[in-house]
Order: C-alpha cells, then sequence, then structure tokens
C-alpha cells in the first residue's frame, strides 16, 4: 500500500444507510448537539475556534454558542486539561480536545493523577465527569511525534473510560455520552484515518454506554478483533479472505476501558481462531491484553490455532518507508491464514 | 483589625488548627493514624485568614499540607479525624487520608498530593464561578517550581478569572532550600503576568488579624471581576516536611528555622494582640472540642474496601 497521505478515502465498509455521513461529520454532529442540550457543556482545545476547526469536527461552534463556551486556548496541554478538571468540579461539563494524541502524554498529571482518581480519592464524594477527545495521527511523513496511538496507555489507569470509536454512529453516541451521562473521565480516542468513513448515523441524541464491543462482520472461520482503525482494516482483510473462501467474523472493540470480552470469547469459542488488530504498539498494548483476557475464559481444547496480533513493530514510527512500517489489510490476511493452517 | 467578635472568630479558628495539629502529634507515634501527615505548624495563620475572606459557595482547593484550610474553612472536626484513622466517617470515606481533604458543602473541593497539581485546576474552577463567586488555591513554593504556574498564571491573567492563588512560601520543598530551586520568588512571575500581587512578610503572614485585614480588599476586587490576585506569603514550616518530628534538630534544616517559629509562631503573636482570659477561654473550648471529636472518631467504624469488579 502507498502512502495513503494523512487522510484516506476508505472504501464503502459500513454499507448505506438512512442517514450516511463521515466519522468526522458524526463527531461535529456530537459536539453541536452536546453544547445545545448540556448547558454546562465547553469546549476548548488548540485550534478548536481557527478556520481548520480540529479537522472539522468544531468549525462554527463558536459562532453559534458564543466565547465562552466554546474557546481557543494557549499550547499547554497540563493547564488544558487542568482547567478540564477544575470546570467539572465546579460543576460544568468540559470536553478538552487535543488535536494530536501524542500531546496527551503532555497532559498525564491531570488526566491520571487527578481526574482518574479524583471520585476514589474522596470516597466517592466528588466526580469528575469530563471529556478528552484526542486524535490519533498518521501518514505523510508524520513521523515518531506525530503517529502514536497512546489508547492502551491510558486504558492502563483505573477510573478513566476509554473509548476506540470505529463507526461514524459511535463517534458520535459515544461522545454524547460521555459529554453528557458520563459521571467520571472518559478519553475518547479518534483516529484520523477514519476520518472520511461512511457509515449511517441515528438522528438526534444517541447515547453510547461503554458496553462492549459489537459484532460488525459475522463470519465461523476465524475471529479479527479491530480497534479502532484496526477494525477498517479487519474489515478490509476479511473482505479479501472471503475470496479465498475464509469467513472472518469481524469485531469492532469499542472500549478499551471497561474491557468486556464477552462477545469475543463466544465468537472465538465458535471458530476456535483469534486476530488482534491494533493501531498500537504490539508490546504491552491492548492487543496483548485482549488476547490474555480471552485466553483466561477459553479452555485451552477450545482453541485450534495460538492467537495472533498485527500492531506496530517495537520501534518509533520512522518518517519514511511507512507502508513498509504500518502493517495493512494484506499483513492480517496473512496472519489470518497463518493461524488458519495450523 | 478592631472588632473584637471578628478576632475572637480568627483566634477560635487558629487556634483549632493548632490543636489538632497537637493531637496528631500526641498520638502520631503510636501509629494510630496510618496515613503520611503534613502539618501546617507554623503556617496556620494563612489558611486561617484566607477563609476568613472567603465564603462557603467560593471554591477552594489544597495540597498535601492541607489539614489547615479544611479546619479553619469550618470543616467537620470529627470527620477530619476519621479521615486520617481511616474510618468510614471520614470526609473522604476513609479513602483519601490525610493528603486528601474534601468539604464540598463549604467549597473546598478537594486536596491533591502532586505538587503543583492544584494550579492548572484552578482557573478552571474559576472559570465555573459564577460572580460574586470566586476560586482560590492554597499551595507551598515547592509547586511554583513546576511550569504548571506559569501556564496557570498566564490563563487566568489573559481571561480576568476570579482567581486566588496563594503561595505559603515556607522556603523549603522537603529539605531542599529555596536558594538552591530558585532564580526568582514566585511572585516576580505573576507580576510579569500583569496579576494583582500582594507580596507578604512573615511579620504580616504571621499575624492572623493582620493578613486577614491585609487580604480582605484585593479579594474583594477579584469578587469585582477586576482579574486575578497572587500572594505570596513568607512562612516558617516548624516541624518536618513529612509526619510529626522535629526536623530541624535532626539537622536536616538550619537551627535558624526555628529560631525563626519561636519568633513567629502566628499562635503567639495572635496571642499578644489579644486579651489572654478570652484566649484561655477559647483554648480550653477548642481542646474539648478537639478530644471529645478525635474520640468519637476513633471509635467510629473503619472503613473496608472491595473490589467492585
Amino acid at each position: 500500500m502507498s502512502n495513503w497521505g494523512t487522510n484516506p478515502k476508505l472504501p464503502p465498509l459500513l454499507g448505506g444507510g438512512q442517514r450516511s455521513m463521515t466519522y468526522s461529520q458524526a463527531i461535529a454532529e456530537a459536539m453541536q448537539l452536546a453544547l445545545e442540550h448540556g448547558p454546562g457543556v465547553r469546549v476548548f482545545g488548540e485550534g478548536v475556534t481557527d478556520k481548520g476547526g480540529t479537522y472539522g469536527t468544531t468549525r462554527g461552534l463558536e459562532e453559534r454558542f458564543g466565547p465562552r463556551r466554546v474557546f481557543d486556548v494557549p499550547v499547554a496541554e497540563g493547564l488544558i486539561t487542568g482547567l478540564a478538571v477544575g470546570m467539572a468540579l465546579g460543576g460544568l461539563r468540559p470536553i478538552a480536545i487535543h488535536p494530536r494524541n501524542d500531546f496527551v502524554l503532555l497532559a498525564l498529571d491531570q488526566l491520571c493523577n487527578h481526574a482518574a482518581k479524583w471520585a476514589t480519592m474522596f470516597g466517592g464524594k466528588s466526580r469528575c465527569p469530563l471529556v478528552i477527545r484526542s486524535v490519533s495521527c498518521r501518514g505523510w511523513g508524520s513521523a515518531a511525534q506525530h503517529s502514536q496511538a497512546l489508547h492502551a496507555m491510558l486504558a492502563q489507569f483505573p477510573g478513566l473510560t476509554v473509548a476506540v470509536p470505529f463507526t461514524p454512529a459511535d463517534a458520535k453516541a459515544m461522545l454524547l455520552w460521555a459529554a453528557l451521562e458520563s459521571d467520571g473521565p472518559v478519553a475518547i480516542m479518534e483516529h484520523k484515518y477514519l476520518w472520511n468513513l461512511s457509515g449511517d448515523v441515528p438522528a438526534g441524541l444517541t447515547f453510547a454506554p461503554p458496553d462492549g464491543p459489537a459484532i460488525v462482520r459475522a463470519g465461523c472461520d476465524v475471529t479479527l478483533v479491530g480497534i479502532s482503525f484496526g477494525a477498517a482494516q479487519a474489515m478490509m482483510a476479511a473482505e479479501k479472505l472471503a475470496e479465498q473462501s475464509v469467513q472472518a467474523e469481524v469485531i469492532d472493540l469499542r472500549w478499551l476501558r471497561p474491557l468486556n470480552v464477552r462477545k469475543i470469547v463466544e465468537s472465538v469459542r465458535k471458530t476456535g481462531r483469534l486476530v488482534v488488530v491494533d493501531t498500537a504498539h504490539a508490546s504491552f498494548g491492548a492487543s496483548g491484553e485482549v488476547i490474555a483476557s480471552v485466553a483466561q475464559a477459553l479452555r485451552p481444547a477450545e482453541w485450534k490455532a495460538a492467537p495472533a496480533r498485527v500492531a506496530l513493530p517495537d520501534e518509533p514510527t520512522p518518517g519514511s518507508n511507512e507502508d513498509r512500517y504500518f502493517p495493512g489489510a494484506d499483513d492480517i490476511v496473512a496472519s489470518a491464514l497463518r493461524v488458519m493452517s495450523e | 483589625m478592631t472588632d473584637e467578635r471578628e478576632k475572637s472568630e480568627l483566634y477560635r479558628r487558629l487556634t483549632l488548627v493548632r490543636k489538632c495539629a497537637e493531637k496528631i502529634m500526641a498520638v502520631y507515634l503510636s501509629d494510630v493514624m496510618q496515613t503520611p501527615v503534613h502539618l501546617s505548624v507554623g503556617q496556620e495563620s494563612i489558611a486561617t485568614a484566607l477563609c476568613y475572606c472567603l465564603n462557603g459557595r467560593d471554591f477552594k482547593i489544597g495540597t498535601h499540607r492541607s489539614h489547615a484550610l479544611y479546619l479553619s474553612n469550618g470543616g467537620d472536626v470529627r470527620a477530619f479525624f476519621a479521615e486520617l484513622l481511616g474510618r468510614k466517617t471520614g470526609c473522604s470515606g476513609g479513602m483519601g487520608g490525610s493528603m486528601h481533604l474534601i468539604d464540598t458543602a463549604n467549597g473546598l473541593v478537594g486536596t491533591t498530593s502532586i505538587v503543583g497539581g492544584c494550579l492548572p485546576i484552578l482557573p478552571g474552577l474559576a472559570m465555573a464561578c459564577e460572580k460574586p463567586q470566586v476560586a482560590a488555591a492554597l499551595f507551598g513554593d515547592g509547586a511554583c517550581d513546576e511550569g504548571a504556574l506559569a501556564e496557570s498564571l498566564n490563563w487566568s491573567a489573559l481571561k480576568k478569572l476570579p482567581a486566588i492563588f496563594l503561595c505559603e512560601n515556607n522556603r523549603y520543598s522537603v529539605y531542599t532550600p529555596f536558594g538552591q530551586r530558585r532564580a526568582a520568588r514566585p511572585i516576580e512571575l505573576a507580576k510579569a503576568f500583569g496579576l494583582a500581587w500582594l507580596d507578604v512578610p512573615i511579620e504580616q503572614s504571621s499575624d492572623v488579624f493582620a493578613l486577614a485585614e491585609l487580604l480582605a480588599g484585593p479579594i474583594e476586587r477579584v469578587r469585582q471581576r477586576e482579574g486575578p490576585l497572587f500572594v505570596e506569603c513568607q512562612t516558617v514550616r516548624a516541624l518536618d516536611h513529612s509526619g510529626v518530628r522535629d526536623d530541624v534538630s535532626a539537622g536536616l534544616r538550619p537551627a535558624e528555622e526555628k529560631q525563626l517559629f519561636e519568633t513567629y509562631d502566628p499562635m503567639k503573636v495572635a496571642r499578644t494582640r489579644m486579651n489572654s482570659a478570652q484566649c484561655d477561654q477559647i483554648d480550653a473550648q477548642v481542646a474539648q472540642q478537639v478530644e471529645l471529636a478525635y474520640q468519637q472518631a476513633l471509635a467510629d467504624e473503619p472503613a473496608t474496601w472491595e473490589a467492585k469488579l
């Protein structure tokens, strides 16, 4: 696969629907609805009010809802996240946006030491409901510091809810749940490579609480679990596998924390084979956590082959040769066929 | 300050903070409190004066050294001891310990033990304030070593937020003196960002009545939305960074620190401004209140932790 740039056009993976829109349009719709329906909602982040408007997801919000509720901020991620914590403790419902998830590393103290622990530290007498939107990017020579996917690191912290939306419907409904209904901090890890993915998105207020993965393609030979853009790649791989008469069941993980693997366990009980596709590094990552959790729930005899994972190599992302670095659908196909041949 | 009722109320709060610390000192080495305590002995006048100028609707946030903030803000004394003793009735349900005190009914949104952690939270609280409500953070000079101070001052000044930064400068980060850590005092950073500021020497900061009077006007201007305020109070930490021991006698800080405390002990200073019979009466009442609260907390049920998943 050649360099896809930073904003690839994806094939129609999710089929048509009554109300088709892209992932980024779905996020933009959720932002607008959150501000309309939540008087305490505040939206801020680097570039939120500029012409780009967080890759189009916050465009026009300041004009419509005013600078008190939608505002730009300095390049100070600790401050941005601390503002969210303070606003939440003061009774507001902040949505802070880090347009590159790599920048979240500068905000970890407020996110992991404060927001994640606040309710527990005070015996449940305080809540810290806030949303951190961050976007995982890659492509066009973005190189080591602009190509990470840090969802597993955040999922390490009890007290944080971590979403990895794949479908446009989830991108909207998870954000609305986080912004209007959650009673604790939620990190929504969006992926720029899904920005142009189209799918059916129900109108109005829709809420997706953390209720586990979803089967997005049924199959009986091998279970492919996709995380974020990994789910898109798994769908593309499933098409190719079908051409070789291998019916893959594709599961969109949706939530990293709380992790619920019941549907994956049921699927592997049927297929006996599991390949997990992640957008992050393999070591110490979400793919290993999924495999371990499923393994603990199954008897050894229920496995037809050892589970496999398709994830980033254990090296920082190079600024060129991206097609050699990032695994693609063909790598997933190869991994699935290896698992099939055991 | 001349109003006798106001003075006795301030003295009562100051005494409460000191008597609670003395109770902790009396029992701590028996290990009945299994939580790291960071006492404010020597610094009590600062939290007490600040809280006196604020009301229960105003937001406050503090640090690991926040017993004085919690108690002088009107926090329940039994819930305070219960928290330190790991009891269910603790202000944080026995799950926070000494460094995580909360009293939302009186505006204390919590205290955090990550040094400087409260600084970026303060402008967030200030953005949630409705006039005439204000938000205040009480922190030490160690917190000012963090870059978070510059970020938080910049934003508060830019947005003219109703935020009060109050730095208790005891000149030590654990045992590391100011001169080994900083090229300039924290207040210089506040001046650079254009905040209103108050530079308070120890002669004034150790005098709870003088300090309350000094803070009242500038805090009122924050209430009127004239912009954020930075206060740096010079002070002295009488005891060890953590625990109840005397680190000066142990050779961890220079002997001058003990001398400084002898001269500027806020309790001593307050007594020179008051009628001593009245002081004795308040002392006795507060001692009784503290002992009762401690005994009640001690008899309370221990907190239990169960895995939820």
